[in-house]
């Protein structure tokens, strides 16, 4: 009997020892902890810009974003906190971009079809001004609510996405961030967004291509990067495509993700590899 | 892609007489070494990178820098600076194409 018990303590404390390590692998690298520690980041830089285009993109009817909500956001404080939701006048569910586009189009005069805002608003304006929108509600807890009936088919779809395989690897955004985490793919850790409330330093900056990237971008390219998906689009006959912008596919997942997050205190723009 | 040339400058709100303040800044530049192609075309990008990064406070200078093809795409500066004085901090950075820009932050001392 002693010795079972003894074998028993023993390896408890084995357990102890092992969930010691498992915690201190899970800590950042020592090049990203020096490069959060400098306080300042090229991700900066991209609130300034998104502020000055703010202040003066101007559109058909001459109505700027500020002459809405207000000299610097002070109407917007706190709304990245609430986003994705239900809008009415939009009359669907909108993430940051979709919400920016939506504005831009039905109040600032911009025509959606037009070539040259197509290219302007893609290549220069969505990422600056989602970094300062999202900044402007930094140090709030997220609350995403599912009040709506919209909300909450999109949270269910967005569940049912997450585990869904699809693509040429047969992958599913669970197999890593959820089955796996806590694993490593390479040196890279696998986080676990759902569970430990990862949501909350998107947009982010990342040093590794040198880029400031929203959400959709990243769930985007995770489809193309790592499900293999083709350039056609039918998610019955063909599952092999990246989903297009601003399309409901990426919007459920955003919507799921950033509801499990719900009460972590946002810190935009994040830095990551 | 934000514009070239766009930096963003951080000092300390208020720095004590005699105290050593860091200042700290960002210049958002693609940095091309001219080594590397166009995935594309198959030509390659011409260099474009920051040679030279002046500091000024009060119209002196503090220290140049003087940078090359080896510095990363958006550069991190900072230095380590004696405030004696409060003024105005003026950084003055170019580029190998001709690109001139000027940024200045205040200092208050009390």
């Amino acid at each position: 009997m002693k010795r079972k018990a003894i074998l028993a303590s023993a390896l408890v404390a084995g357990g102890a020892v092992f969930t010691m390590a498992m915690a201190q692998e899970e800590q950042l690298p020592t090049h990203l902890k020096e490069l959060l520690e400098l306080g300042m980041h090229p991700g900066h830089a991209f609130i300034d810009e998104g502020k000055d285009y703010y202040h003066s993109i101007k559109g058909a009817n001459g109505k700027t974003c500020a002459s809405c909500h207000g000299q610097d956001g002070e109407k917007l404080q706190g709304a990245y906190a609430k986003m994705p939701r239900y809008y009415k006048d939009l009359d669907r569910v909108a993430d940051i971009d979709t919400r920016i586009k939506g504005c831009m189009t039905k109040y600032m005069g911009f025509d959606a079809k037009d070539k040259k805002f197509k290219k302007d608003f893609d290549k220069k304006w969505r990422v600056p001004l989602a970094t300062y929108v999202a900044s402007l509600s930094n140090g709030q807890a997220i609350s995403v609510q599912l009040d709506d009936p919209q909300e909450k088919e999109m949270y269910k779809y967005g569940e049912q996405l997450w585990y869904m395989r699809v693509g040429a690897r047969d992958f599913s955004c669970g197999i890593c961030h959820t089955v796996l985490a806590g694993k490593r793919i390479r040196l890279q850790g696998l986080p676990d967004p759902v569970k430990n409330k990862l949501y909350t330093h998107w947009p982010a900056y990342r040093f590794g291509s040198d880029r400031m990237w929203t959400m959709e971008d990243r769930v985007r390219s995770c489809f193309k990067a790592y499900f293999l998906y083709t350039k056609q689009w039918d998610e019955k006959k063909d599952w092999v495509k990246k989903p297009p912008a601003h399309s409901d596919w990426v919007i459920a997942l955003e919507l799921y993700m950033k509801h499990a997050a719900n009460g972590a205190t946002i810190e935009v723009p994040g830095l990551l590899r | 892609m934000a514009t070239i040339g766009r930096a963003v400058v951080r000092v300390p709100k208020s720095a004590s007489k005699g105290e050593v303040v860091k200042i700290q800044m960002v210049i958002t530049h693609p940095m091309e070494t001219g080594l590397r192609k166009d995935k594309k075309t198959g030509q390659l990008i011409p260099a474009h990178y920051i040679t030279k990064v002046e500091f000024l406070f009060n119209g002196k200078k503090v220290t140049t820098l003087h940078t090359g093809a080896g510095v990363s795409k958006n550069p991190y500066f900072a230095i380590k600076m004696k405030v004696t004085e409060s003024g105005t901090l003026t950084i003055k950075y170019e580029d190998n194409k001709g690109g001139k820009w000027e940024k200045s932050a205040e200092i208050n001392v009390s």
